[in-house]
């Protein structure tokens, strides 16, 4: 099929042509013929049958057919975008039917906006030069000479940066111009004013006095932080945010710094330095995470090596499920042993658990999970579940990793309340715990009601009527 | 004239501007581009008129961008930040080309810190650089953005302010073609900051002359006044798409489901009210699309049976008249429907348990059950990094900060879950305010001092007033403000006449809510200012009380979600006012997350 911006630009006979294939291909194509000559969108059925993902009773699947069924009778999608479009990409443009611009804005306000863009103009630029009497030239000039040596009031010059007309800095020499300055430039709140004035501040005074004046100015001192940090000075900065009293800020920004390096061995070492130099002092938890962070870089590197598999910038728990499907039977004790690591990293309980049940199930390995999870009592008869997790999500994890039906009864025995278990098990499929859980309700009609959803003479079924045949339970119903 | 036909000239302007700038170079130039800029200039111009100002080659920028140019005209498009400009300069450097004229524009100012670069690079006098504002970006009706998504890191974690003077220019060309405001209400800081650079730029570059101004009011808006609108999950159509797809300068990018293996796996459409079916879903509530879709999709089929029937020449006419039209509802209804399934796919199973804890949040209560649904969230892997993150700063912001245990025990988990490289991520969060640890113990909600930060600064004064001990400092403004549905249980999501229906009726957005107590008179200026919100002010600052705005500019500074268009547009429909919404940038509160990360 020919992309669909021939179709759109070029005479009616050619459209005709293409009128007539897209006709043939819809006869020709069953489904496409189906959506546009019945009413099968009316059958769509929006009942849910994937475990969640439906939202306000639509489900995936139904959007997918109806979605299906209108792309069938589209040409073909790629019309390869709109021709004038820099990214190329969009499948379309608004129509462009904006009135004349002059109708729209008067021609004043038009130029004003057009000067505004060569700031230049108004101190003599190109455009307006040439309009001017040379007496008045000259008194512009000569004002020029005049400023550049006396320093002219500081809202004026910061005006001038502002708006991006010619200034210089170089006349305010006093440190009481300098503050004033600074004051005016902070008043007006333009970033790049501010960093200009401070710039220029770093230039002609002397580091303590700068800092100084930073310290009074926090708003100064967040744009030149910035600056810094930008420009990756990383001993200034630091410098900076120390004297500020900004440690916190200060570890945070070499911390950033060290993680943003390629090589890992360097990241290591510049990491250790940053510890040892900003987390010493200062929160402990934060030591732990930046230790931990360390720890981790290293085992990833070392047992990456061993397995031949890049680990690096995995997670704390990205690396445990490693060890968990690789070094599940590693010594207690040995770093690459699961329960080892989680230890040393401080991972919580329920992240453990749940990265042994998903890594095991995923290789089939139950008995490992039971060994995990199911404790025996003290007196060894029953056993207890031992989860720091919801039981149900336990045992949907299970299901989605193929769990096979014993597994799935077992765990769903843990499940609190006949009616809770009940639906879970429906819910997977486990028509025997489904059987079983309405025997022990003995609610023979929920039961009977349960079978005719069963396949006549399969296991279940039979299974079924063997439970509603035992002549001992007293059913309630 | 209404408001949104005389902002088509913003287009004509940009485009005018770009333009002027590749005047003043003579020859064949070839124009290499910053990747960011790319989508924002693809709203204003395109291939055939930058061809028709002797652009010959385009290029994007990357570091082998420079071989490719044939022309000795070049003009590298760059944001203007230090390291788009090192990087320009790192390549002009390497080339040693002498038979090359540099230009550099930079979007949107000139910086003295680029300045200085250029210096030491020892370019100075070998590049040229041009200064480029674009005006704000018309995405839909009653949209506009400046397309600076960079604003709100910089502005709100860095404190940098280099950004702010664009917002005013801005703010001014619009009034130059709308006519002047006739009274301006400033939310916040920056917002005050930005409306007198607005006041110089009208001293000293022009002020607007048309008689009769089309600006009842501007309310300027800076985004920290109101985390809760970006971090709660939406349910409009619009906004859960760019939650899912990411909306991108109005264009969101769909999977195709005829790509080859080597192209482009996705294509772009250009999200437009020009487009008959988006503009009856673009702000439903997500329960009313689907339905709408498939009887549509009925509609076609039928209008399409009849075409089958006709005779040849009936064809021929129809060919002509209405073959193009019928495709393009078509595509459009097809794309549509992939949009939907793209969201219930990535968030159907979890929307409503999603909202009935952000239920609770916004309320103060469960907040153990809170609590242990994030830390699963995070353990399962459910919802994703950005998703989780996004929960523990709604907690810490509706709770005025968690409590230290948990705060340590939910940053642990996620930095086990996502990378301890995080930290520094979760810091700059902090510094936002929004996940902050509350110094005081169980039980004692209110918290002053610089903790609790985002709605701490705004509602403090409010809360010492009312001082309800258990309550947070979110939960008393949301009271005072009635930032909720009058009617909860009952709410009407698919004739909605509650703004909260872009939340499921959870939440009304705080700007939205101000200009709709406005417009029904319920507050005066003079309250906002005195009484409800702390360091907003109002100019002229005591206006009339007779006067009542039909006509607003809502600006946000740092970003607008989707929702809050969404909630302004019902606004405007139930008043019979105008409203537009402009903004640095349109966000949501996994990007708004992910920019400062």
């Amino acid at each position: 099929m020919k992309p669909a911006k021939v179709m759109f630009s070029v005479n009616s006979s050619l459209f005709l042509t293409q009128f007539q294939d897209h006709f043939i291909m819809a006869r020709q194509d069953s489904e496409a013929d189906d959506f546009w000559n019945s009413s099968s969108i009316k059958s769509f059925n929006f009942d849910d049958e994937e475990t969640g993902g439906a939202l306000f009773g639509v489900s995936k699947s139904g959007t997918a057919r109806l979605s299906q069924q209108v792309r069938a009778s589209l040409p073909g999608e790629d019309f390869g975008g709109t021709s004038d479009s820099l990214t190329g990409s969009t499948s379309t443009t608004p129509s462009n039917t904006a009135p004349p611009l002059r109708s729209l804005i008067s021609e004043n306000c038009l130029a004003s906006i057009l000067e505004a863009d060569l700031p230049d103009a108004v101190y003599g630029g190109r455009t307006k030069k040439n309009d001017m009497k040379p007496e008045e030239e000259i008194r512009m000039l000569k004002r020029q000479v005049q400023e550049r040596w006396d320093a002219p009031p500081v809202d004026l010059t910061i005006k001038n940066i502002f708006l991006g007309r010619p200034h210089s800095l170089e006349p305010y020499r006093s440190l009481s111009s300098k503050h004033l300055l600074l004051d005016a430039a902070i008043n007006l709140g333009d970033g790049n004013a501010i960093l200009e004035v401070v710039l220029f501040l770093v230039r002609t005074l002397k580091k303590s006095l700068v800092h100084q004046i930073l310290a009074a100015n926090p708003v100064a001192a967040a744009h030149y932080a910035r600056y810094l940090a930008t420009r990756l000075q990383a001993t200034e900065l630091t410098d900076l945010l120390v004297m500020l009293g900004k440690s916190r800020e200060a570890a945070m920004k070499q911390y950033q710094l060290c993680t943003a390096t390629q090589s890992v061995q360097r990241q290591i070492q510049k990491l250790k330095l940053c510890i040892s130099s900003h987390f010493v002092q200062g929160d402990p938890n934060l030591k732990k995470i930046a230790q931990n962070h360390v720890a981790l870089l290293e085992w990833e590197q070392a047992v990456g090596a061993m397995d031949s598999e890049d680990l690096v910038g995995k997670s704390a728990v990205g690396c445990l499920a490693h060890a968990c499907r690789l070094h599940w039977d590693d010594p207690r004790g040995s770093p690459t042993n699961p329960f080892s690591l989680a230890q040393l990293h401080g991972v919580c309980e329920k992240q453990v658990q749940w990265t042994i049940l998903s890594e095991r199930a995923s290789q089939q390995a139950w008995p490992d999970i039971d060994s995990v999870f199911i404790t025996k009592n003290w007196i060894g008869s029953g056993t207890k579940l031992k989860l720091a997790l919801p039981i149900e999500k336990v045992v949907i994890q299970l299901h989605s990793k193929g769990a096979p039906a014993d597994v799935l009864s077992k765990y769903l025995g843990f499940v609190d309340g006949q009616e809770r278990r009940i639906a879970l098990a429906q819910q997977l499929g486990c028509h025997k715990v489904v059987i079983d859980g309405y025997a022990a309700l003995r609610d023979r009609q929920g039961l009977q009601g349960y079978k005719a959803t069963l396949h006549p003479g399969s296991e279940s079924f039979l299974y079924a009527e063997g439970v509603l045949r035992v002549s001992t339970t007293k059913w309630k119903n | 004239m209404q408001m949104d036909g005389r902002l088509t000239a913003l287009r004509e302007l940009s485009q005018l501007r770009l333009i002027n700038i590749f005047n003043q170079i003579p020859g064949k130039k070839d124009l290499i581009i910053d990747a960011p800029l790319m989508k924002a200039l693809d709203r204003i111009t395109g291939i055939s008129v930058l061809r028709k100002h002797d652009v010959d080659k385009i290029f994007k920028l990357d570091s082998n961008a420079g071989q490719n140019s044939v022309n000795n005209q070049r003009l590298y498009l760059i944001m203007s930040d230090l390291i788009s400009a090192k990087r320009v300069c790192d390549q002009v450097n390497a080339e040693q080309r002498k038979d090359v004229d540099y230009h550099i524009i930079v979007v949107p100012r000139k910086l003295a810190a680029i300045d200085q670069l250029l210096e030491e690079e020892g370019l100075w006098g070998r590049v040229t650089i041009h200064v480029y504002q674009w005006e704000p970006i018309q995405l839909d009706m009653g949209l506009i953005s400046l397309e600076l998504p960079s604003l709100f890191p910089q502005l709100f974690v860095d404190g940098d302010q280099t950004l702010l003077p664009a917002v005013a220019k801005s703010l001014w060309s619009l009034q130059m073609l709308l006519g002047r405001s006739q009274v301006t209400l400033t939310l916040g800081r920056y917002a005050k900051q930005v409306q007198s650079m607005t006041e110089v730029l009208m001293d000293q570059i022009g002020e607007p002359d048309k008689p009769q101004t089309d600006i009842g009011c501007i309310v300027l808006v800076d985004r920290d006044v109101d985390y809760a609108a970006s971090l709660l999950t939406p349910a409009t159509y619009t906004s859960l798409m760019d939650e899912v797809l990411g909306i991108r300068s109005g264009v969101v990018e769909l999977p195709k489901s005829d790509a080859k293996p080597d192209e482009k796996q996705t294509i772009g459409h250009l999200l437009s009210s020009e487009d008959e079916i988006y503009n009856q879903i673009k702000n439903r509530h997500f329960s009313d699309v689907f339905s709408f879709l498939s009887a549509k999709a009925k509609q076609l089929s039928n209008e399409y049976d009849q075409s089958r029937k006709m005779a040849l020449h009936e064809m021929k006419q129809y060919v002509s008249s209405q073959l193009k039209t019928v495709m393009a509802r078509k595509r459009a209804l097809a794309m549509h429907i992939a949009g939907c399934e793209a969201v219930i796919t990535a968030i159907g199973a979890r929307f409503e348990s999603l909202q009935d804890m952000e239920q609770n949040m916004l309320e103060g209560t469960n907040r153990r059950s809170v609590q242990s649904y994030i830390e699963e969230n995070i353990v399962t892997g459910g919802g994703g990094k950005l998703a989780n993150l996004r929960l523990m700063c709604l907690l810490s912001l509706t709770q005025d900060g968690l409590f230290s245990e948990d705060a340590w025990s939910l940053k642990t988990q996620f930095l086990h879950a996502y990378g301890y490289h995080l930290l520094p991520g979760l810091h700059n969060l902090e510094n936002l305010g929004l996940l902050t640890t509350s110094s005081a113990g169980l039980g004692s909600g209110l918290v002053t001092g610089p903790v609790s930060d985002a709605t701490g600064r705004l509602a403090n004064k409010v809360a010492q007033v009312v001082s309800l001990p258990k309550r947070s400092s979110f939960q008393v403004l949301r009271q005072k403000l009635k930032l909720f549905s009058a009617n909860r249980e009952d709410i009407n999501l698919k004739q909605p006449t509650d703004m909260s229906y872009v939340y499921g009726g959870a939440y009304i957005p705080i700007a939205c809510q101000l200009v709709q107590l406005l417009i029904k008179k319920e507050v005066s200026f003079e309250d906002i200012v005195n009484q409800l919100i702390p360091g907003s002010s109002v100019t002229p600052s005591k206006p009339s009380i007779d006067f009542l705005p039909r006509s607003f500019i809502v600006y946000f500074i740092g970003g607008v979600t989707y929702a809050e268009v969404a909630a302004f547009q019902l606004l405007e429909k139930l008043t019979g006012t105008r409203i537009i919404v402009a903004s640095t940038s349109v966000m949501n509160g996994s990007t708004l997350i992910d920019s400062v990360l």
